[in-house]
């Protein structure tokens, strides 16, 4: 096999133009989620930009953390949010081939995930504060929990693509196998279920928890610190949604490098993250959190849904 | 005597055995000057270990088929392929690290403790990189056996009722462990009428002998690598020995083991049969799984180590046990890749384990403890331990772009490839192996953020952890090197990997696997480049450091001051998580896994295994097993 789309010459620049635009839109899509959250207490809340007033605010802020603290605290709104970038680069958001070919793998974008993760958890231990620490507690717990159902999701889809590269499986579902018809539905619904948890939202928003933790691994940020993290928590929600919809809603991503493909593909795009974020904001003011020790009773439920996806690629196959 | 100067790779081992001897003695009789023995001990260690790693670079590079020669002086035949090569090297690079460390350590201990441990961890290592080359299975199991007891007296050296304990676990384990082997070279025996490996190679067993010796071997050597359920004597003994004579266990006395099982499996008894790949598989996930949820729950780093290294023989098997089922299904690419990711992994532990034992170590000598809750804001004392424990964890949690990743990397693909095989079992255990492994990698991943997190950030927890300096230079320089290390076979992984291909094709008489090229890995599935991923990982922070940095312009510095908010109370020191409430959601959730433990070792059983006279018992007998098996040795 050949790799020409390892180090694509022609696709990096695009990977790096759609690292920052979805960086520029996140705070977007976290202020349509709010604008939304309003409508549906019958209130009616601040409008869509108000996150990119806040974060430019709080960019200007000085940052004040307590005196425990040291590199690892305050190096990780910016780890976070540069770890995300690079996740950003790989995924297929335009073109159905991944622009950065050389970490747009299956596992490497799991394992950078995990790189993520670490730098959220280590950074919430870093402070001696009790809310940042239970809330890294939470977040590792959540990995550990969704990791399985997400692998397995996207494992079944990459058997039924014959390869691990996201490229490989946009273009495979995008010429939609019939006879593997159930099996990627099952699995997309699996994933579907691991990217609602890793969005943070509720009821699975146990990290950041609101009322209980006042914001988990956030509580100890203020001023610009705090402003980058609230860019990479936006950005992560993006991230994770657009990993699920480059995969599983290839439909009208550019299979050639046309202008006219790209910006019909940047658009589809756009409307597809609006309309994803519509049903999350749908789903998570409809419900309550849950306690958290039983989180793990409702994940065992994805991942039923992912083993059922194996099972029926076992049948098919 | 003139045959050692040339630098043959047969001269250079005998040189390097006589000059571990000899420098262990040395270091021993002049225990009671305290500097000067350490340096003997520690500097003899490192020549030998350098010798070492020569030889097994021209074995390696030399490649093709098994070679029998003669060691000059000693009266030892080697068997000389690239497996054994790969395992010496990956056991002469620990050992080079440990010795550079136990310069300084020796040199800090007691003079009693100074001539004990410099002699027997270079008897250890003798006798080990003896067993990777020995020919026969007479001369395997008297080197394994000796180093064994080596382990056992480096165990219970520090005269308490936990070492006492975990040496009689080793003791017991140890001797079940031979006892196992030889019955299974008997059978062979019994078959062949020899005892060479050369012999058995070229022996077509019938198949029921040929399943009864496996099963045996992999009994016997699975107790030295410490699959589960037969690792008892793991986790403790890696807590009691000293922090570098540990490092040997685990990246040394173990990977025996491994390559014990890969010998037996892959090389002496021909194709394998399917379900020894597949029990070779599913006890290597059980191990991994097992072996990473029960590290959680430790707060002794070195347990906690020692169990993470159960993980990561798991993992080491899975590419094993893929190679094993590889070849049994006539899918000589599976074979090759997981092989392949098993040998690269098995060489990758080596470096991140050694790096956070010796760093644990360096801990414990400065502060005295080995509790983790007892530690915290390490990280300003002692940076430079600090970092390299860092890049060691991130390596062991498979993080890119480190070498952990790149060796489980290859395996996750070795996995698919099993995944997508034609058998029906394959296909069922591939998806479900790879789930194995990922959960295994976040549970691995929650634990290094708690030994971090715990150990090395926030605020001291005991006076002597607000009161630790840095270790002495060569012990820092020992872990930041082995970082390094790590850091480098990471990022220049696809340099590396056509090298452990290569051992791989050897031992399965396959053609070379091509595996990278360009500065990417890639398996017939996908491809990862480490170099780029490396390269975004460190430059893709920028860009949201540029943004604050421009929008925030003259405005105030930042500011550190006061203590944690605590919703309005004050803040004092027990609020703060510790690693067990850090862990705790687990304890509830994987509870029945938890409590697994109590019901399969009743306590009542093991108290009275434990009780006095069998301690006193085995360590007579292992005095005099001992000093036969070095008149044996030596004879």
């Amino acid at each position: 096999m050949n790799f020409p789309f390892l180090l694509n010459s022609s696709l990096w620049p695009l990977a790096l133009i759609q690292a920052v635009a979805l960086l520029a839109v996140a705070p977007l899509f976290a202020g349509f989620s709010r604008v939304m959250r309003a409508r549906m207490h019958n209130r009616r809340g601040p409008g869509v930009l108000q996150e990119y007033r806040d974060i430019a605010k709080l960019l200007k802020r000085q940052s004040v953390a307590p005196a425990a603290s040291g590199p690892a605290f305050r190096s990780m709104p910016y780890l976070l949010t540069g770890g995300l970038l690079v996740i950003a680069t790989a995924l297929p958001v335009v073109t159905l081939a991944s622009p950065m070919g050389a970490a747009g793998d299956l596992i490497t974008v799991i394992y950078l995930f995990a790189v993520v993760r670490f730098v959220f958890a280590i950074a919430g231990l870093d402070t001696g504060s009790t809310f940042t620490g239970l809330g890294a507690s939470r977040e590792a717990v959540l990995g550990v929990l969704v990791e399985p159902i997400l692998l397995l999701g996207l494992w079944v889809a990459a058997l039924v693509a014959g390869s691990t590269s996201l490229g490989a499986i946009s273009a495979r579902v995008l010429h939609w196998p019939v006879s593997s018809s159930l099996t990627l539905i099952l699995a997309g619904l699996a994933c579907a279920f691991a990217t609602y948890i890793e969005m943070g939202k509720l009821p699975f928003d146990m990290a950041e928890a609101e009322q209980e933790l006042q914001e988990g691994p956030l509580t100890e940020y203020s001023g610009a610190a705090l402003g980058v993290l609230k860019i990479g928590i936006s950005l992560k929600q993006l991230v994770v949604l657009q990993l699920f919809l480059g995969l599983f809603f290839p439909f009208g991503m550019a299979e050639h490098i046309t202008p006219l493909a790209l910006l019909i593909a940047g658009v589809l795009s756009l409307v597809k993250l609006l309309i994803a974020v519509f049903l999350v904001a749908l789903v998570e003011n409809s419900v309550a959190r849950l306690r958290f020790l039983k989180t793990s009773r409702t994940t065992w439920a994805g991942f039923g849904l992912a083993f059922l996806a194996l099972v029926s690629w076992l049948v098919a196959g | 005597m003139m045959a050692l100067f040339a630098l043959e790779p047969a001269s250079l081992l005998a040189l390097a055995l006589l000059i571990w001897l000899v420098s262990g003695v040395a270091g021993g009789v002049f225990s009671a000057a305290a500097r000067l023995s350490g340096l003997i001990s520690g500097l003899g260690g490192m020549v030998a270990s350098a010798a070492v790693i020569v030889a097994a670079f021209e074995i390696v590079h030399r490649g093709g088929a098994v070679q029998a020669v003669a060691l000059p002086v000693l009266p030892f035949t080697a068997e000389f392929s690239p497996l054994n090569g790969v395992l010496l090297l990956a056991m002469s690079v620990t050992a080079l690290f440990c010795s550079l460390y136990a310069c300084a350590w020796l040199a800090g201990t007691t003079s009693r403790k100074r001539s004990r441990t410099g002699l027997l961890c270079h008897l250890l290592m003798a006798a080990l990189t003896a067993a990777a080359v020995a020919n026969n299975a007479i001369e395997l199991l008297v080197m394994m056996e000796l180093a064994a007891l080596c382990a056992y007296f480096l165990i219970v050296q520090t005269d308490d009722v936990k070492s006492r304990r975990a040496g009689l676990n080793q003791f017991l384990s140890g001797r079940l462990g031979t006892v196992c082997l030889i019955l299974a070279f008997t059978v062979l025996h019994h078959v062949s009428g020899s005892l060479d490996f050369d012999v058995l190679r070229h022996t077509a067993f019938p198949a029921g002998a040929k399943s009864l010796a496996f099963l045996l071997a992999l009994a016997g050597f699975g107790l030295y690598a410490g699959i589960i359920p037969l690792h008892a004597w793991v986790p403790q003994s890696h807590s009691s020995a000293p922090a570098h004579a540990a490092a040997l266990f685990s990246s040394v006395l173990m990977k025996i083991g491994i390559i014990g099982i890969v010998k037996v499996g892959l090389d002496l008894l021909g194709a394998p049969p399917l379900w020894w790949g597949l029990m070779v598989l599913l006890l290597a996930i059980l191990t991994a799984f097992i072996g990473g949820l029960y590290a959680l729950m430790e707060h002794d780093i070195r347990r906690l180590l020692a169990y993470h290294t159960l993980e990561n023989v798991g993992i080491i098997l899975l590419g094993v046990g893929g190679a094993m089922t590889g070849v049994a299904l006539n899918l000589p690419e599976l074979a090759a890749l997981a092989l392949l990711a098993g040998l690269f992994h098995l060489f990758n532990h080596g470096l991140f384990k050694t790096a956070l034992f010796l760093g644990a170590g360096e801990i414990e000598m400065q502060t005295g403890i080995k509790d983790m809750e007892k530690l915290g804001g390490i990280a300003r004392l002692m940076p430079w331990t600090a970092v390299a424990m860092l890049v060691a964890l991130m390596s062991m949690a498979a993080l890119p772009p480190l070498n952990g990743f790149a060796s489980e990397w290859l395996l996750y693909q070795s996995l698919f490839q099993l995944s997508a095989a034609p058998l029906f079992i394959a296909r069922l255990l591939g998806p479900l192996l790879a789930v194995g492994l990922a959960l295994t990698g976040a549970l691995a991943l929650m634990c290094v953020a708690k030994v971090f997190g715990v150990t090395f950030l926030g605020a001291p927890r005991s006076k002597a952890a607000e009161e630790a300096t840095p270790a002495p230079l060569a012990m820092t320089l020992s872990s930041v090197l082995l970082a390094m290390l790590c850091i480098v076979f990471g990022v220049a992984s696809s340099w590396i990997i056509p090298h452990f291909a290569a051992v791989a094709a050897s031992v399965l008489n396959a053609p070379v696997l091509q595996a990278a090229q360009h500065g990417a890995v890639f398996s017939a599935t996908s491809a990862v480049s480490a170099p780029m991923v490396a390269l975004l990982l460190l430059g893709m922070p920028l860009l949201p450091w540029i943004i604050a940095a421009v929008l925030r312009g003259a405005r105030l510095p930042n500011r550190l001051r006061g203590e944690a908010w605590a919703c309005g109370y004050g803040h004092s020191a027990d609020m703060v998580v510790t690693a067990t409430g850090f862990t705790q959601p687990l304890r509830v959730m994987f509870g029945p896994l938890y409590r697994l433990r109590q019901h399969v070792m009743p306590a009542k059983l093991v108290s009275t295994l434990h009780q006095g006279w069998l301690g006193a018992f085995c360590r007579r007998l292992a005095f005099i097993e001992l000093a036969v098996l070095l008149v044996v040795a030596f004879a």
